[in-house]
């Protein structure tokens, strides 16, 4: 990449600067045959008119037959025709017709022989640089031959000064552009190694690895916090993941415990048969929660990965509480509690079974915390956005302390826990989550002493 | 030997506290962190077993301020495997640390260990004279052949054979052997001391008047 960034800088500069040089040296020599031009003009015309220097104002005598064309122009006349004066450092030189120099004018440079002109030329004035020389000639009618030439030593010491600056300076730009190039290309380079190197230590297992942000700005400081917040997001995931396992292992090995310790303590002897008995119900107990826990567990873990797309359809919230309601019933009359119900219509788009199940696991948790003898109100309705279904206990009610960690997975807020009673604080969770996929909520009241209320809300479906 | 039981699974705890009491020792029970440090604090238990996440206060706290004022040999017991919580563990006072769930013999071999450390007896066998007692076994031989004794007549020797040097009054040897639902009165103990008596020698538990009981000491026979 750097190096095909060099060529095409290294071929943009030197065509510009041949541009240039190839424009001043040809503007130059335009200047300097045109003032050629100019001069050999009015010195063939001297010679034409054998006027002499001033020249006359007036015109000569139409008549009059220059000297020259006669034949006797001296080597003397004819310097005075042609010292003009027009030129600096320029020189003259006529020849005879036969070929040998009449007259010279000037710093007339050795070896310049009679220039041979082609035959189309032989009229006109034609250009030509000899060396340091540029120079002018015209054959005239008779055959003799003008030259006028100029020395463009210092033009071409001119142009060679140019030649070496535009060279210099391309150069100079090419290395600058080189270095700065490199600069900016290696800092780039940098900045995505870097993240490349966090990105694969990250990938690695070090979850705590950020990308160092050098202040960097534009696209890359975007890419690198970009980067560093969806690390940051992972690492959360994980972290919470590896909780939930933990806790999930925790709560699995207390029934095991149950389980063996009792098993293995029927087993040390011989006991009676009413031993064995009472045993084996203490681990069929343990089995049992168990298998709560892990169908809790299997909830959770489907509700998270959304393995299979819920079937959706129009529900009444009314017709679920119905259907909860007397699964519950004989728990209700052994526990010697009073259900209130006032059911009003509250239809919503959602899965029958999972919020049989909202409402199966909100009026467990409200007769396990509630008292003999006390009441619980389950009451549902829809109002202009909503359907909801509200649970409300009169039981000794939530702390508050305990309120933002409700919903959390394996958190109870009882701080006595019985077995019997609690779950095992899998069950608001699973609530939650299944609100979340009905796009709904759920909210909890709670004073202690007065009773807990919950609250589930629904996008309700318009007629 | 009396053991305190701190766990919040009501389950775990009857069938730890009965297979204990099978194993002859006396068992006083605690359901949460609570009542389990007032317990362990009001009396010189040989062991406590005491599980960490319980309700209320959880079970390194509990450690803590009975360190405070207590040496007891405690198990800790705890779903937590991780090696974290077994440094914490360890390093709040713990004797030692089992993770659930646990390995019922292993358990019991761990507590038979524990309190054979506690009371400076690191053998598991015991030899007085004619009468050697095999702590593992919970057995007791006399001149070689087996004597058969009852619970608390195994426990008021092993507890004796234990603490070889030591003398016990009526009261402490009480605590040691009765659990807190033992309501029988402290006759009973010195009926258990005249039957263990009868069965091993008349001189293998020797009374310090005004003292109390203590083992005969190896040397004298």
């Amino acid at each position: 990449m750097q190096f095909w960034h060099g060529i095409v800088l290294a071929i943009a500069l030197a065509g510009f600067g041949m541009i240039a040089f190839r424009y001043q040296k040809s503007s130059d020599l335009k200047e300097i045959d045109l003032a050629l031009e100019r001069e050999i003009t009015v010195l063939i015309e001297n010679l034409r008119s054998d006027a002499r220097p001033p020249r006359s104002p007036l015109p000569p005598p139409r008549q009059h037959r220059p000297r020259m064309y006669r034949g006797y122009l001296s080597s003397e006349e004819a310097k005075d025709l042609l010292d003009t004066n027009g030129l600096e450092d320029d020189y003259v030189i006529l020849w005879r017709r036969n070929g040998s120099e009449l007259a010279s004018l000037g710093d007339v440079p050795d070896e310049l022989p009679l220039p041979v002109a082609a035959t189309g030329e032989r009229t006109s004035n034609v250009q030509r640089t000899r060396g340091d020389y540029r120079e002018v000639f015209r054959y005239l009618k008779q055959g003799e031959c003008l030259l006028l030439g100029k020395s463009i030593q210092s033009e071409r010491a001119q142009w060679y000064r140019l030649g070496w600056q535009l060279g210099g300076s391309g150069l100079g730009i090419l290395a600058l552009g080189l270095v700065g190039g490199w600069l900016f290309l290696s800092r780039a380079i940098r900045s995505i190694q870097s993240i490349s190197q966090s990105a694969s230590q990250f990938a690695g297992g070090k979850l705590e690895t950020r990308i160092p942000n050098d202040g960097r700005r534009g696209e890359l400081g975007q890419l690198t916090s970009d980067l560093n917040e969806t690390f940051e997001q992972l690492e959360e995931a994980f972290a919470r993941q590896s909780r939930f396992t933990a806790d999930a292992a925790h709560e699995l090995r207390t029934p095991v415990s149950v389980i063996l310790s009792h098993a293995q303590a029927a087993l040390v002897r011989e006991r009676e048969a009413s031993a064995y008995k009472e045993a084996l119900t203490t681990c069929e107990r343990g089995a049992k929660r168990l298998q709560q826990l892990i169908d809790s567990l299997l909830t959770l873990s489907k509700l998270d990965a959304k393995a299979d797309e819920v079937p959706m359809g129009t529900v009444d919230l009314a017709s679920v509480a119905q259907g909860s309601r007397e699964f519950l019933n004989p728990l209700l009359i052994q526990r010697q509690l009073t259900l209130e119900t006032q059911l009003d219509p509250a239809p919503c788009c959602g899965n029958v079974d999972q919020l049989h199940q909202v409402l199966m696991n909100l009026l467990s948790n409200a007769i396990h915390f509630s008292d003999t003898g006390q009441v619980i109100r389950l009451t549902t309705g829809a109002d202009e956005a909503f359907a909801w279904a509200r649970i409300a206990d009169e039981g000794k009610g939530i702390a508050e302390e305990h309120f933002p960690h409700l919903f959390e997975r394996f958190y109870r807020a009882e701080s006595s826990r019985k077995r019997q009673a609690g779950g095992a604080g899998l069950g608001l969770a699973i609530c939650q989550e299944i609100l979340k996929g009905h796009v709904g909520s759920i909210q909890v009241e709670s004073e202690e002493g007065i009773g807990t209320t919950f609250t589930v809300q629904i996008p309700v479906i318009k007629d | 030997m009396r053991i305190l039981v701190v766990e919040d699974e009501p389950d775990l705890l009857s069938g730890l506290a009965s297979i204990l009491r099978e194993e002859g020792y006396a068992v006083d029970e605690a359901e949460d962190g609570e009542i389990g440090l007032q317990k362990a604090l009001w009396t010189d238990y040989d062991a406590v077993i005491l599980d960490v996440m319980l309700p209320g206060i959880n079970g390194f706290q509990v450690l803590e301020r009975l360190r405070v004022r207590k040496t007891t040999p405690v198990l800790l017991l705890t779903a937590r495997d991780q090696s974290s919580d077994r440094v914490r563990g360890l390093d709040s006072g713990a004797d030692d640390y089992l993770p659930k769930p646990f390995d019922l013999p292993e358990l019991l071999a761990r507590i038979r260990a524990l309190i054979r450390r506690s009371a400076g007896q690191p053998s598991a066998k015991a030899r007085f004279g004619n009468v050697a007692v095999d702590f593992n076994a919970r057995s007791v031989r006399l001149d070689g052949n087996e004597v058969s004794l009852t619970g608390r007549e195994y426990a008021l020797v092993s507890m004796l054979a234990q603490h070889r040097d030591r003398v016990f009054t009526r009261a402490q040897l009480y605590e040691h052997l009765f659990d807190e639902m033992d309501d029988s009165s402290s006759n009973l103990l010195d009926v258990h001391v005249s039957n263990v008596r009868k069965k091993l020698g008349k001189d293998i538990i020797v009374t310090r008047r005004g003292h109390g009981y203590g083992i005969r000491p190896s040397s004298t026979s």
